[in-house]
């Protein structure tokens, strides 16, 4: 019998290569009872591990490998619960105890988390080992006796490892000699990093990403053979037949460490209710918000609220909704902006906690969508976004209330896809970095193992002409990195609150932002049951922010009108460029149809721009219907009460539930269950066991099978993702009021869309031509009237000098304050930029107020210096005045290098002309040839993308730019197939095509070519 | 330590070498001092190979085998 107790899963980063049910599953094959994870200073594995061993029946040991002073490895298992605790704990101090990135446990801390531990001497890189390998075995048999005191006599082990290494087997024979001595007792493990020998050359390759060399260059830390994978008992019998004692003891091992679980209840953490219950404090806030929120509390509101709470005292997340409720509150007195998204906003009390602003009750909104009695102690996720700017600091909040030692941050994983697959291991392979950057950006976002599919299905990659038989090697190495986690990185809103020390439920670590998280992400943390907030930043809430500021007039965001007309009037024109969820061309086509004339439409255009209802059919019934151009029919009466509002459209996912309830009469768990399945898009087979239950159940309640397999085929329809409604009335409502400010305030509320980028969906460059076309100046960047951000100034736009590209901080700072200068000479003495942003900012035009010649004043920034030589010579002097300025067109090229567009000119303006020879219309002449007719336009290319389609076939679209507007472009698969690489490859792009004469002005392609 | 040109020296021998033919000579192996395994530079073409260190009559040296063939690789003086 033999237990593999070192092993490596991909949370080794760039060193374990078998994912970890590939691992579990070759146990499984051999028959093993026992398996141990040791990753390299983490634990990111364990939840995954301890799930893969239970199904499959084997009892999993966590461990890890663990770095010890002088930069040793030590392996380490814990036997119980109490042991993974002094684990994590450990390790913890290792990573916090030392730079980020280079986790050290020093002798003190192995002291101090003994307990429960089982310690194995390490690998070829541990100090016992390396000592007996260059034969000083004093020193390893003083270093075996050093553990063997931290540990205790029953708890270390020698580690025997046959990878078939130089002079291996020999010290492993010194090292059972020096055990036998002391005497301590000795064990055989794999020290497994891959499943099969085939494995080996992947996890060559990653070895050399992880330290920055190529195949090429030698290096400590590659292995040099393929002895690395799942040996099975029978090949560790045969290699350690010497000294069988080593082999039993692995099953020794095994049966002192216990199965036990990571989750616990007390993960959960209390809310100082100052001495009441915490469901009477929730109970008195809610009716307390409640009073605020209605004025007058009906029948139908307490007893929504008394439900909600009931269910909530139930399940026990009372704590949990005070917590939310506190963070919230801070945001209000901070004066923080924020809004509740998901489905929490399905709950009435979280509306009357102030956590969300969707009125649940108003809406009828299914509460089981966001807490389901029959998921038992999974906890709700509750979704909060901040204004950017201000999330960090509700972060640290949350911090100092709780204590350091009770929140982190989630961490993720970033894994391997086709792009950075390429960019690292062609870089391992010693490929040129132009070569890679070539092949690396022309790869669309697809899974790095279908990369060789890729080139025949993609055509900017079929025509490509890249000499793909080089790439062989490559592409079958990405194929095996496919899905590997790289690195651990850090969730942009996911904190986690428990009512332990998180220390002793994961590691936790530095995050090069600087908080710290622990080794878990966000799916790991569910199964722990710990209680995660979802704190996120949103930087439209940001440029709502400085919108209200910057008016003269004060405005109050959440009392704006849901009924203003001139606001319905910009969403009907879709000239809705910088709105908040309305501003995409499929939502900008969607709005020209359905001209909107109430917020609920606003809420139902959100949920129908979704790949779940797109891929469902949804939208042209919708319109049809809400236009009254088609009869609202219902398959089943019973329907109608669900799909009413929404004209007989399944369209939320609340409406899904409630159907299954309804007619096939599944319990809510079993409801909650199939909207997972649409929304988490499980396998094919899934949704049809689900859909045969579906309707046998529906057929036992009454339901002709015809019927029920008819409504089934709306829900299937539906799969893919979908909004559910509270989330789509948050969004609407959001999306409405940006709207609103974009309708009555364009000029600030453009500014401050500018100065909170990147967001959205257009780039500066759209928003400033969008601007521009509506009317509104936009002035460029000057020392002496721009501040840091975007600045309305006389119903002008002027750009801000953040904008100017390696702009510092402090300098800028400095500028602005030193507003402002007489002259060229007075600003470089007083600022004394560096040269860089001195030209910088001649050539994108801020020193113009000195100097209209842009070469000149660049010349004095740059050779002249005038801060440090006032005086001209006469050559000087004459050479100055005679220096040419740049053309228009050059200006233009340094302003949108420096700034990222130009304020002054559309790049299309210098060529112009010769597009009018050649018969190429402006985008505002197509627009009047509108509704039928063929053009040929030509324009910036914004964002060619490949939606899902209910047909499955590929459509792009994308959106053209030129100096007199935005024209969407539909690219057809037969067409694409055609001009694939012009579209995805060029920056500017001629267009032949007929003008599509539904919605928003639009062209469906049949010629594209690039004009880069 | 030399190193010896690839295509010198044949090897007689089973999982293990038995006897290597070096200058002519064969040399008969008394003991096998050490066994490792290298895979080489497999994105050039190369593949796995056994090293030996062998100890003969006439001194120590190092071959390899691998999927077809036996190397002599070093002869330690």
């Amino acid at each position: 019998m033999f237990v593999h107790l070192h092993m490596h899963t991909p949370f080794s980063f760039l060193d374990g290569v078998s994912p970890i049910n590939g691992l579990v599953q070759r146990a499984a094959e051999m028959n093993m009872p026992v398996l141990a994870m040791t990753d390299h200073n983490s634990l990111s594995g364990a939840v995954q591990f301890h799930r893969a061993c239970h199904q499959a029946g084997i009892k999993p040991i966590i461990g890890a490998e663990v770095t010890v002073e002088g930069g040793h490895h030590l392996t380490l298992l814990a036997k119980n619960r109490q042991g993974y605790a002094n684990l994590c704990q450990l390790l913890t101090a290792a990573h916090l105890g030392n730079e980020r990135g280079y986790p050290k446990a020093a002798e003190r801390m192995l002291r101090e988390y003994t307990e429960d531990i089982i310690a194995l001497s390490g690998c070829w890189h541990s100090d016992v080992f390396s000592l007996a390998y260059q034969r000083r075995y004093q020193q390893a048999e003083a270093a075996t006796k050093k553990y063997r005191d931290i540990f205790g006599q029953h708890n270390f082990y020698i580690e025997l490892q046959e990878t078939f290494y130089p002079r291996q087997h020999a010290t492993n024979k010194a090292l059972a000699e020096i055990a036998q001595k002391l005497p301590v007792p000795v064990v055989a493990s794999g020290n497994i990093h891959y499943v099969d020998k085939s494995m080996f050359r992947i996890q060559d390759v990653l070895t050399c990403v992880r330290t920055l060399t190529t195949v090429d260059e030698p290096h400590p830390q590659r292995k040099i053979n393929a002895e690395f994978y799942f040996k099975s008992p029978q090949q560790m019998e045969e290699l350690f037949f010497w000294v069988p004692q080593a082999l039993d003891n692995t099953v020794q091992i095994a049966e002192q460490c216990q199965d036990y679980e990571l989750t616990n209840d007390k993960y959960l953490p209390r809310f100082d209710t100052s001495g009441q219950s915490p469901i009477q404090l929730l109970r008195h806030l809610t009716y307390k918000g409640a009073q605020q929120r209605y004025k007058r509390l009906n029948a139908k509101i307490k007893s929504r609220l008394e439900y909600e709470l009931g269910i909530i005292e139930q399940l026990g997340f009372a704590d949990y909704f005070l917590v939310v409720w506190d963070v919230a509150r801070e945001a209000r007195q901070r004066g923080v902006r924020y809004a509740g998204r998901g489905s929490a906003a399905d709950s009435a009390v979280a509306y009357c906690l102030y956590i969300t602003d969707v009125d649940a009750v108003a809406r009828n909104l299914s509460f089981e969508r966001f807490i389901n009695p029959e998921r038992g102690n999974n906890l709700p996720d509750i979704d909060i976004d901040f204004d950017a700017r201000y999330r960090d600091d509700i972060a640290e909040y949350v911090t100092e209330k709780y204590g350091e030692d009770r929140v982190a941050t989630v961490c993720t994983f970033q894994t391997y896809h086709a792009r950075g697959a390429i960019r690292d291991i062609a870089k391992a392979l010693g490929f040129p970095p132009e070569e890679i950057d070539r092949l690396a950006r022309i790869m669309p976002y697809i899974s790095a193992n279908n990369i060789d599919e890729a080139f025949e299905i993609f055509p900017e990659l079929r025509d490509s002409q890249l000499p793909i038989y080089k790439y062989r090697q490559l592409f079958d190495l990405c194929s095996q990195a496919a899905g590997l986690p790289r690195h651990i990185g850090t969730h942009l809103g996911g904190v986690i609150i428990s009512g332990q020390p998180l220390n002793t439920i994961s590691p936790l670590q530095q995050a090069a932002k600087g908080c710290r998280i622990i080794q878990f992400d966000k799916v790991d943390v569910e199964d722990l049951h710990l209680l995660k907030l979802d704190l996120l930043c949103l930087r439209m809430l940001s440029a709502v922010q400085d919108t209200i500021t910057s008016t003269p007039k004060q405005l109050d965001f959440n009392s704006i009108p849901l009924d203003d007309k001139p606001t319905y009037s910009l969403l009907n024109s879709a000239e809705t460029a910088g709105a908040f969820q309305l501003e995409s061309p499929a939502q900008r086509n969607l709005q020209s149809r359905l001209q909107a004339d109430n917020i609920e439409d606003i809420v139902a255009s959100v949920a129908l721009i979704r790949p779940g209802p797109i891929k469902g059919n949804m939208v042209e019934p919708f319109l049809a219907r809400r236009h009254g151009q088609e009869p609202v029919t219902y398959v089943d009466p019973r329907l109608e009460d669900i799909l009413k509002d929404t004209y007989g459209i399944v369209l939320f996912q609340e409406q899904v539930i409630e159907i299954a309830v309804k007619i096939a009469g599944f319990t809510p768990g079993e409801a909650d269950q199939l909207r997972r399945a649409l929304t988490h898009h499980r396998d094919k087979g899934q949704m049809q066991a689900i859909g045969k239950d579906f309707i046998r159940k529906a057929i036992q309640r009454g339901c002709p099978r015809e019927v029920a397999e008819t409504i089934f085929s709306y829900i299937e329809g539906y799969a893919g993702y979908g909004f559910c409604e509270a989330h789509a009335a948050a969004f609407g409502d959001t999306g409405y009021k940006t709207a609103y400010l974009l309708t009555h305030y364009p000029a600030h509320f453009y500014a401050a869309l500018l100065s909170n980028q990147p967001m959205g969906y257009f780039p500066a460059h759209t928003l400033i031509n969008e601007a521009q076309r509506r009317g509104i100046k936009v002035l460029g960047p000057d020392v002496n009237c721009s501040q840091a951000h975007f600045t309305v100034q006389n119903d002008a736009i002027r750009v801000g000098l953040k904008q100017v590209k390696e702009m510092p901080k402090a300098l800028l700072d400095r500028i602005v304050k030193g507003q402002p200068y007489e002259d060229l000479l007075q600003f470089m003495r007083q600022i004394r930029p560096p040269v860089n942003v001195a030209q910088n900012l001649a050539l994108c035009g801020a020193l113009d107020r000195f100097d209209a010649n842009r070469r000149r004043v660049l010349w004095q920034v740059s050779v002249h210096r005038p801060a440090r030589q006032p005086q001209l010579n006469l050559q000087q002097a004459a050479e100055l005045a005679n220096i040419e300025d740049f053309t228009d067109q050059q200006k233009c090229c340094y302003e949108w290098d420096i700034l990222g567009f130009s304020p002054s000119w559309h790049p299309l303006q210098f060529v112009r002309p010769e597009l009018s020879d050649a018969g190429v219309l402006t985008i505002q002449q197509v627009k009047r040839r509108r509704p039928s007719g063929t053009a040929k336009v030509a324009g910036l290319l914004i964002r060619p993308h490949r939606p899902p389609t209910r047909s499955g076939r590929t459509v792009v679209f994308f959106t053209l730019e030129d100096e007199t507007g935005l024209l969407d472009v539909t690219v057809f698969e037969n067409i694409y197939e055609q001009y694939g690489k012009e579209i995805f490859t060029s920056s500017l792009l001629l267009v032949e095509g007929r003008l599509d004469p539904r919605g928003t002005p639009a062209m469906i392609a049949y010629y594209a070519s690039s004009l880069s | 330590m030399r190193r010896l040109p690839l295509d010198v020296c044949p090897v007689r021998g089973g999982r293990q070498p038995e006897q290597v033919l070096v200058r002519g000579c064969w040399r008969r192996v008394e003991n096998v001092v050490d066994h490792w395994r290298e895979t080489g530079r497999w994105w050039k073409g190369e593949s796995l190979r056994d090293f030996f260190l062998v100890e003969t009559n006439r001194g120590d040296l190092v071959v390899s085998k691998g999927q077809a063939s036996w190397r002599v690789e070093r002869l330690i003086d």
